[in-house]
């Protein structure tokens, strides 16, 4: 062989060793980087409003949609101002999640209701879950009938102990030419409700304070494990677009190590 | 060795290097033993949330709130994360986003655990600034286990 030859089979040798020896960007220990590098990530296009249960119901045909129904139908009112009676917001524990409710009656062609749950544990707040319905009847087949309009959030719940639930509410009401964009709206009604008095879970015994390593208090750093009650969303999303496929619903639950 | 004798011996070499070099012997690992990345962006994203997990192929990342990145938070990360990763594999093709809106700790942390979070979190603010990814200006590490 050449000279010339073996010092390019060195070459290419070296060069082989080389691509061997390294990894893609991700996968560099990056505790053994000196320089800048840059993580790759794609973070879903999630914000805040991602996680609100909502929707808007417009009422074109005579079935009475899921949350909200007209009563009587025939009720005829004098006055150009939209009304709200009977506003309210209640909280709960049912088996497996927890609710505010918000309800509301009114007069006016749109109705709108936002509540939200909020969960806390001891004290500390550590979810909380909003919901909206919006019910809309054409202006011009309304007629001024009394609506009712209720909404729901849910925080599904593993706990049976030390959860309490709280709930508030905005009730709207107005009346609106047409419904999105620039509409001609007049009349509007607003009203706040809180849910009185909060709900509470059985306290936990105090058996199922941590044994797993979570001192449980007083014995600061004798233990091995750790503990947390904790609220969190689950999301679904394309890694490479960011584009969310899918946002379930709040839930709590105890996490423990092993558990 | 005469030249064949070298060609082939560097193409088993590329061979050999082509099929093990792939992160794909991370990807197969077993949950909890997946490499788990700690991200703190600069600008953290506009959610209810104290801190989110991601779980992508190969990898898990958690990204914390610079104002809040304390030992309970990664703590708490780290649990909702082995324990998610027991409960549900990721999909091939899929992410999951778990952005964790509140924790009360049950108990406290003990010394040791919390003197290897707090290092962990040092070492991961003295880290020079990078990308985010799409995130933006942040800093990164890789999460070691004591």
């Amino acid at each position: 062989m050449s000279p010339t030859r073996s010092l390019s089979m060195a070459f290419v040798t070296i060069l082989i060793a080389a691509a061997c020896s390294e990894e893609s960007a991700t996968w560099v220990p990056a505790a053994e980087l000196e320089v800048p590098s840059d993580l790759l990530l794609t973070f879903p296009s999630v914000t805040r409003e991602t996680f609100i249960q909502g929707e808007v119901i417009e009422v074109g045909d005579p079935s009475r949609p899921a949350g909200a129904y007209s009563e009587g139908g025939d009720v005829l009112r004098d006055e150009a101002f939209s009304e709200i009676v009977g506003a309210s917001t209640k909280v709960g524990f049912d088996s497996d999640y927890a609710y505010s409710m918000a309800q509301q009656r009114y007069t006016g062609n749109v109705g709108r209701v936002h509540t939200t749950a909020t969960v806390s544990y001891d004290g500390t707040q550590i979810g909380s879950q909003v919901a909206f319905r919006e019910h809309y009847v054409p202006f011009l087949f309304d007629f001024g009938a009394i609506k009712d309009l209720w909404v729901e959030a849910f925080v599904f719940i593993d706990k049976e102990c030390g959860l309490k639930v709280d709930g508030h509410s905005e009730h709207y009401a107005r009346w609106q030419w047409f419904l999105g964009g620039p509409a001609p709206e007049w009349g509007t009604a607003g009203e706040t409700t809180q849910a009185f008095p909060p709900v509470n879970q059985a306290a936990c015994p105090s058996e199922e304070e941590p044994d797993n390593g979570w001192t449980g208090g007083g014995e600061s750093g004798t233990g091995e494990e750790s503990g947390a009650v904790t609220c969190w969303y689950w999301v679904t999303y394309d890694p490479y677009t960011g584009e969310v496929y899918d946002a379930q619903f709040l839930y709590c639950d105890d996490v423990t190590v092993g558990g | 060795m005469n030249t064949y004798t070298r060609l082939a011996l560097l193409l088993v070499a590329a061979v050999a290097c082509l099929g093990g070099g792939e992160p794909s012997s991370l990807a197969a690992q077993e949950p909890g033993s997946r490499p788990i990345f700690l991200a703190m962006p600069e600008s953290f994203p506009d959610l209810d949330a104290r801190v989110v997990l991601m779980r992508e192929q190969g990898r898990d990342i958690i990204v914390l709130r610079a104002t809040d990145a304390e030992p309970e938070a990664l703590s708490v990360a780290l649990l909702v994360l082995a324990r998610v990763s027991r409960e549900r594999p990721v999909p091939a093709d899929r992410g999951q986003m778990i952005p964790i809106t509140g924790f009360v700790p049950t108990g406290e942390l003990t010394a040791e655990k919390r003197a290897h979070l707090e290092t962990t979190l040092a070492d991961l603010r003295r880290r020079p600034m990078a990308n985010v990814g799409n995130l933006g200006l942040g800093r990164w590490m890789r999460y070691r286990e004591r």
